[in-house]
């Protein structure tokens, strides 16, 4: 790896010597990765009893949706969407598309009788000016339907990471203002409710009765927030028109996905002076006590917090102790992609919830220019002193790091280290040798949106199933048989053992 | 493209006389025997009205909105107006909405790809274009194979002169970038200021490239457009349609181009205050 020019440095330097993505970089072709219209119409997804009315040519939203219909997308979790398309053809773009807009906006609205519709531009109507904000107002004086703008053209955004957050943005102008505030309410930024349900499935004998092994992070966020005697008011972004705009009636936010949450948090605080707490993505043991003190200390309840907390480590800290006989002392090889999705900040809290571990963490598969676009998760984790090792390099584009090549350059040997992968699309895992010995943890983003998946992510419950997770996959490395598929996803090889 | 087809494009300042100098060269070259067509690439949509006694066509944008991108469509958008001569508008928006210059794109590809000029047997394309090469859009007519030879048309006034000089830089620019578009020439349309003949002549000296004709100012112009007729048609034995004349025969004959060196905005300056305008 040395050889093609990678060098483990810290997080922080490879983010110091990293340009901006522009046309200048020492990246070229790096500095996209998905078309921001993309990124904006599936986030927007999220939205209930909605429509996203795309202004441009039919072939802008066909590839959003053959996006959606992808595995890809599937495994990201988005629900199904209305996304009709004005059409934008040659002669529009030399006349204007604004009065096709106009009359495509109240057909929807006559059509789908949809509580909001949003309008998401694209190149070539961005590149001639179409005026789409007055087609809005000229339109909405005959629809029921609230209608709103995203920006979102493709050669506007240079990166992933800055469309999610100024996609985050939008939302704040979305709600409205409310007079009051809902006593020991509480807003969670940066979490996907509608897809992520761990709750019973009556009548289903399967999984015992529940729909993973373990809860989502909705979930268990909820069930923190209400440990210490709060109630849950929002779960953004997520809902319906109406429950996205009520959101400013909570008393706080609480952030979980730092990429998505800090903007928009950011925003309602200097909008509608809804204040956050400046803790995210609570993976491991202290991450998740600090969250929940500072939510504590902000509403006046840490004597609560602190009997939640210390009953939840009582049940907590033996499965904790006997990780760390697995793996204190082992590398942790830990993958932030293999495909054109990257994410940064989960492996950093995983980085960290493994550090208590005493393992030795290192990322890999992170593009210098991604990292660079996830300026605030970058922030974020700095302020907190978390600055570990990464493999700097010019990454090939949508090429997975072959994690042999990982282990011989780090000189280790079978026993040494745990693979922590990324996302389990089957195309994405195409061509990486994969032997049973490699003790490997599936972390995967997108696994954890799915129905069904088991998740392994935030708060005490979130920790608890990642050293389950741990221990089964260091046993599974040393074992001379192999596990059946269902047993690995839902468990049953696990408790074998236990 | 047609080789026979001799493709000349007319730029220059908004407002400064190109429709109506390329309408009255396009007579006169059909008064001198050959076969010419005038193509408007402005969204105004403008530029043939005198040869059309004062009508305004349909353009081609209008049409190909209406009826779609066919041959059928660039033969609805032809018209025959003064002496035979083949009339097409590329149109456009309305102000402040799309993209003009993509419009001038799209007229010009249909004219190429149904064989305008071969199938009608054209000597001379006239192509009046917009004011300024203000995108790449307006630069249409000079890329990709369409005119290669290119007449500015100025007068002594300050911005006249500046628009002038950008036109003259981006023709070099073009022939740097190895298109065979060249300069041929500047046209003096004259609006009465002091020292305008010597002015323009300078400036041509200076960015090297020679003044094929000026254009003295005239009341018959006027009259003429009153009658939506060019000089050439209204006024034929006038001086000023002798100018015409002149100017057509020249443009036939002359066969130099040249790739400019265009001017700082400072040279400009200075070149003007060699002759101060007297300020009472």
């Amino acid at each position: 790896m040395q050889k093609q020019g990678f060098k483990w440095v810290k997080v922080s330097e490879m983010f110091e010597k990293t340009p901006e993505a522009d046309f200048n970089c020492d990246y070229p072709g790096y500095s996209g990765l998905w078309c921001r219209l993309i990124m904006a119409v599936t986030s927007y997804a999220m939205t209930k009893n909605s429509v996203a009315v795309i202004h441009g040519p039919s072939n802008c939203a066909w590839a959003i949706r053959n996006f959606c219909q992808t595995d890809y997308s599937l495994y990201y979790g988005n629900p199904f969407l209305h996304m009709p398309v004005t059409g934008i053809d040659q002669n529009d773009v030399i006349s204007g598309g604004a009065d096709k807009l106009v009359s495509t906006l109240k057909q929807v609205d006559k059509d789908y009788n949809p509580e909001h519709i949003c309008v998401f531009d694209t190149c070539s109507t961005a590149l001639i000016g179409d005026d789409i904000e007055t087609a809005i107002s000229t339109a909405q004086k005959e629809c029921k339907a609230r209608i709103d703008y995203i920006p979102s053209a493709g050669f506007t955004a240079p990166s992933l990471g800055k469309s999610i957050e100024e996609t985050a943005l939008k939302y704040a102008d979305i709600m409205e203002y409310q007079a009051e505030t809902t006593e020991n309410s509480v807003n969670i930024l940066g979490q996907y409710k509608e897809q992520q349900d761990s709750s019973p499935m009556p009548g289903k004998k399967r999984c015992k009765n529940r729909r993973g092994k373990y809860s989502d992070d909705a979930s268990e966020l909820t069930r923190l927030v209400e440990g210490i005697g709060l109630n849950i008011y929002r779960i953004l972004i997520s809902g319906t028109y109406d429950y996205i705009k009520t959101a400013p009636q909570a008393k706080v936010n609480v952030i979980s996905c730092p990429t998505w949450g800090f903007p928009l948090a950011k925003r309602m605080e200097e909008i509608f002076g809804t204040p956050y707490v400046n803790q995210s993505i609570p993976i491991g043991i202290e991450p998740t006590k600090k969250w929940v003190m500072e939510l504590a200390k902000f509403t006046g309840r840490e004597i609560e917090a602190e009997k939640f907390i210390h009953q939840e480590l009582q049940e907590l800290t033996p499965m904790f102790e006997r990780a760390k006989t697995y793996v204190s002392g082992k590398v942790a090889l830990i993958e932030c992609g293999r495909n054109s999705q990257t994410a940064f900040a989960r492996p950093m809290a995983l980085a960290r919830a493994l550090e208590e571990l005493g393992m030795h963490v290192r990322l890999f598969g992170l593009h210098p220019l991604e990292l660079r676009a996830k300026a605030m998760d970058f922030e974020y984790f700095m302020k907190e002193g978390f600055d570990p090792l990464i493999l700097d390099g010019n990454y090939a584009y949508q090429q997975p790091v072959n994690i042999a090549h990982i282990i011989e350059d780090l000189r280790l040997k079978q026993g040494e280290y745990v693979y922590f992968t990324q996302d389990v699309f089957p195309a994405a895992k195409g061509g990486v040798f994969d032997p049973a010995n490699i003790p490997r943890v599936e972390t995967g983003v997108h696994l954890r949106r799915v129905i069904n998946a088991p998740g392994r992510g935030v708060g005490f419950r979130g920790a608890r199933a990642l050293y389950e997770n741990i221990i089964e996959a260091v046993m599974f490395s040393e074992r001379g048989s192999k596990s059946t598929l269902y047993g690995r996803v839902h468990g049953d090889f696990y408790e074998s053992f236990s | 493209m047609n080789s026979l087809t001799r493709q000349i494009a007319i730029y220059g300042k908004g407002g400064i006389g190109k429709s109506t100098i390329s309408s009255n060269i396009t007579a006169a070259l059909s008064c001198l025997g050959k076969k010419p067509a005038q193509i408007g690439c402005d969204p105004k949509a403008d530029s043939v009205n005198t040869l059309m006694g004062g009508d305004f066509i349909e353009t081609i944008s209008e049409i190909t909105r209406k009826y779609g991108s066919s041959e059928e469509s660039l033969n609805r958008a032809i018209c025959r107006g003064f002496n035979d001569i083949l009339c097409v508008e590329s149109g456009g928006p309305i102000p402040g909405q799309g993209c003009a210059g993509r419009g001038v794109l799209v007229a010009l590809d249909l004219i190429r790809k149904y064989r305008f000029f071969e199938k009608n047997n054209i000597d001379i394309a006239v192509y009046d274009v917009l004011g300024d090469i203000v995108c790449g859009g307006f630069a249409q007519p000079i890329r990709h194979s369409y005119a290669e030879e290119v007449y500015i048309v100025t007068s002594g006034e300050y911005m006249s002169l500046y628009a002038a000089n950008n036109i003259a830089s981006s023709i070099k620019l073009f022939a740097g970038q190895g298109l065979n578009v060249r300069l041929a020439g500047i046209i003096g349309n004259l609006r009465n200021v002091k020292d305008e003949e010597e002015i323009i002549g300078e400036f041509a000296r200076k960015l090297q490239i020679p003044v094929i004709q000026p254009v003295p100012r005239s009341d018959y112009v006027q009259a003429a457009e009153l009658q939506g007729k060019t000089v050439v048609e209204a006024y034929p034995g006038s001086r000023q349609a002798e100018v015409y004349f002149e100017l057509a025969h020249k443009i036939i004959d002359n066969r130099r181009q040249f790739i400019p060196q265009p001017l700082y905005r400072q040279e400009i300056i200075d070149l003007l205050n060699i002759y101060p305008e007297k300020v009472s």
